[in-house]
């Protein structure tokens, strides 16, 4: 199970920041395929926020396939919901040896932070958010 | 909506109640007492003080009472704004209004016709010692229908003022204003008129009758007018010389049930008057919250 | 069920000194919560007394699930909980919840109680002895123990300490998950309704200024920042100048050549309610 967080002052609307972390949580193996999400009355109570959100969040995962409502039961993550790819772990594991290059490299944050989101956009757009 | 009408009001009524009670004790240690002791002049002076104040307190208790217990049944829930809690339940405003109105009202009005009616028969052995007769102001506002009426009037009164003005203070001052003249003039100018006076230009009265008029008649019968200042004689035989009799108007004793039944009713039609005036107000005065 | 909770058409309360509500045609949708906005004295409350029937209107009509207030006494289906949250201060909180049940046919009484006992709140306490959250909980509890499909919750967290605020809009919050009723919910303090009502009533000096979903809202209007020298877009709410500057909240979509942004709920209305405030001085 996972709790959500939600930065009011993002500017990215509430039930947007519930599916980024969902998915977020999924690419970690945070949440795994069958684990139930939290109940629409657990994340009101803990980030205040409406249950209409809540709901709305919920069936964009489920419309992406990412989860799936059990009527009476709860919300939970689809079997067919993607676990991190085979090749996922590769590449993290490279990104990781990477990260300790520039490190040694003498970069610092902002700099690698400004690299990589230069090639985000580069190789990521007009895929959205 | 009963159970929370008495939750609400139990206090002034159970207080209510008690003194009451207390008071139906005394009367009652007291007429027995008084019956055992043979000589009148002894009665007077065991409970010549007792039969003052029993008079002074049972004249104040109906409007005490009823504006202590009639006063804050709406003004208090109004001032403290639990008025809203209340109508915006399930339940009708009639029901709320008609609720609090009986639970609160019938026990005391109850109580203190059952009150005077005792007092009627605790009164008996202490006959002798009192003032006047039994119609006469004040031992005919305290016995027999009349304390109930009066309190019924006095508590509904003080419970409409209240729904009006949203005050309880100001329910009860209004109240007892309102309700000390109309007493003293129901006395004076409508109970004598009650029932047509018995007339008589005998000196001697029946026991108990309570002379409203006295005037000055010719042998003919027709007024006359005597003026005992002018006298150089004794009254009566100047009376007997210019031919002049002295005619009173009197209503006997034996109508002192019928009297308490008029002027009971009298009062209980004023508290209707007043009860329909209060429901009136719940449904359109009592809508700016 | 209806989808629409409540509407009024041309609403008004004319008051002797003035006007409470003037002219107010509007809808609140069913199974959502509702923000009733708007500065002290603009007719939140005189719009929720008349909605239960405490209050008549001077004219208008308004209907609260299809029925007219006060016809036959207070709407079965409306809870509303004032802004003092009257209760009876003598009564113990179990005698508090005694008399919701004796005024309420289908109050739900385990429902009731478990609230309460969510709420820590003790059963014998006398009501005038409770803090102001717990106070506001037991009052909650008794409005929510009707089981109503919509509850109107006057400056619920007014006088309120910040945990208490939390406690008690979560608890509400927790209820419409559970339940799906409607909620109607004022407030003077726009942060506290940020992210949690997803419709919007907007009162000013007694008028409706802005309604409507609070997202759609939010994507209609835009923050505009630019150059003074700028032609204003049409659909302009406040523009204000320092400077060179200018900041503009209009009602457009994007207008090319000034940074757009879409407005938060405080900048939205804010804006709107100083707007009023600029034309009414």
């Amino acid at each position: 199970m996972i709790e959500f967080r939600i930065d009011r002052r993002s500017g990215v609307a509430a039930y947007q920041q519930l599916v980024n972390q969902t998915k977020h949580a999924l690419r970690l193996g945070l949440l795994r395929p069958g684990d139930q999400l939290p109940t629409v009355k657990e994340v009101v109570t803990t980030t205040s926020i409406n249950p209409n959100t809540v709901l709305k969040a919920y069936r964009e995962l489920e419309r992406e396939g990412l989860a799936e409502g059990r009527r009476g039961v709860g919300t939970f993550v689809s079997v067919s919901a993607a676990p991190a790819q085979p090749e996922a772990d590769q590449l993290r594991a490279e990104l990781a040896g990477w990260m300790r290059r520039a490190r040694q490299d003498g970069l610092d944050r902002e700099y690698v932070e400004a690299l990589v989101k230069a090639e985000l956009d580069l190789h990521y757009e007009g895929d959205g958010r | 909506m009963t159970w929370v009408a008495w939750r609400q009001q139990r206090l002034q009524i159970l207080l209510g109640l008690c003194v009451i009670a207390g008071l139906a004790a005394v009367m009652t240690v007291v007429r027995f007492d008084a019956q055992s002791i043979t000589d009148e002049r002894l009665v007077d002076e065991r409970y010549g003080t007792y039969v003052n104040y029993l008079r002074l307190v049972l004249l104040a208790l109906p409007v005490l009472l009823g504006v202590f217990i009639g006063g804050p049944l709406f003004g208090r829930e109004i001032e403290h704004g639990t008025h809203v809690f209340s109508l915006t339940q399930s339940i009708g405003r009639t029901r709320w209004w008609a609720s609090k109105i009986v639970v609160a009202g019938l026990p005391v009005i109850v109580g203190m016709t059952l009150l005077g009616l005792l007092n009627s028969w605790a009164s008996a052995p202490l006959r002798a010692v009192m003032f006047g007769g039994r119609l006469v102001t004040p031992t005919f506002e305290i016995e027999g229908l009349t304390l109930g009426a009066y309190t019924a009037l006095a508590f509904t009164l003080s419970a409409t003022i209240g729904l009006l003005v949203r005050n309880t203070l100001a329910a009860m001052v209004i109240t007892v204003v309102a309700y000390v003249p109309l007493i003293g003039l129901v006395g004076n100018a409508l109970r004598p008129a009650y029932a047509v006076p018995v007339t008589s230009t005998d000196d001697k009265m029946p026991a108990g009758a309570w002379i409203v008029s006295s005037s000055y008649v010719d042998a003919a019968g027709n007024p006359a007018s005597f003026s005992p200042a002018a006298c150089t004689t004794g009254i009566p035989e100047c009376m007997r010389t210019q031919g002049v009799v002295r005619r009173v108007g009197f209503q006997p004793d034996d109508r002192f049930w019928s009297f308490q039944a008029i002027e009971a009713g009298l009062f209980v039609a004023l508290a209707a008057l007043v009860v329909v005036a209060g429901a009136w107000a719940v449904h359109h005065r009592l809508r700016m919250a | 069920m209806t989808t629409i909770a409540l509407d009024a058409t041309a609403l008004t309360m004319r008051y002797r000194r003035g006007w409470g509500l003037r002219d107010c045609t509007f809808e609140l949708p069913a199974g959502r919560i509702s923000a009733l906005i708007g500065p002290n004295g603009a007719g939140k409350s005189t719009l929720m007394r008349i909605a239960t029937g405490l209050q008549r209107q001077t004219s208008g009509e308004i209907r609260v699930l299809g029925q007219v207030p006060g016809k036959h006494g207070a709407n079965r289906r409306l809870a509303f909980l004032g802004q003092d949250k009257p209760l009876f201060k003598a009564f113990t909180v179990e005698e508090m919840l005694r008399a919701g049940a004796k005024l309420n046919p289908g109050w739900d009484d385990q429902y009731a109680q478990r609230l309460v006992r969510e709420a820590d709140v003790p059963f014998g306490a006398k009501i005038g002895t409770l803090s102001g959250g717990q106070r506001t909980r037991v009052a909650l509890a008794i409005a929510m123990g009707r089981r109503p499909e919509l509850v109107m919750l006057d400056e619920p967290l007014a006088d309120l300490d910040p945990i208490a605020r939390q406690e008690v809009m979560h608890a509400v919050l927790a209820e419409v998950a559970e339940t799906g009723m409607t909620v109607l919910l004022s407030s003077h303090v726009i942060a506290d309704l940020d992210g949690v009502c997803d419709h919007l009533l907007l009162l000013a000096d007694g008028q409706v200024r802005l309604q409507g979903d609070v997202e759609d809202l939010l994507t209609q209007h835009r923050v505009l920042v630019g150059s003074r020298e700028l032609v204003l877009p049409d659909g302009v709410v406040e523009a204000r100048t320092t400077g060179r500057q200018a900041t503009v909240l209009a009602r457009t979509s994007d207008v090319p050549g000034w940074d757009n942004n879409e407005p938060s709920l405080e900048e939205l209305a804010l804006a709107y309610l100083r707007s009023t405030r600029k034309v009414a001085a």
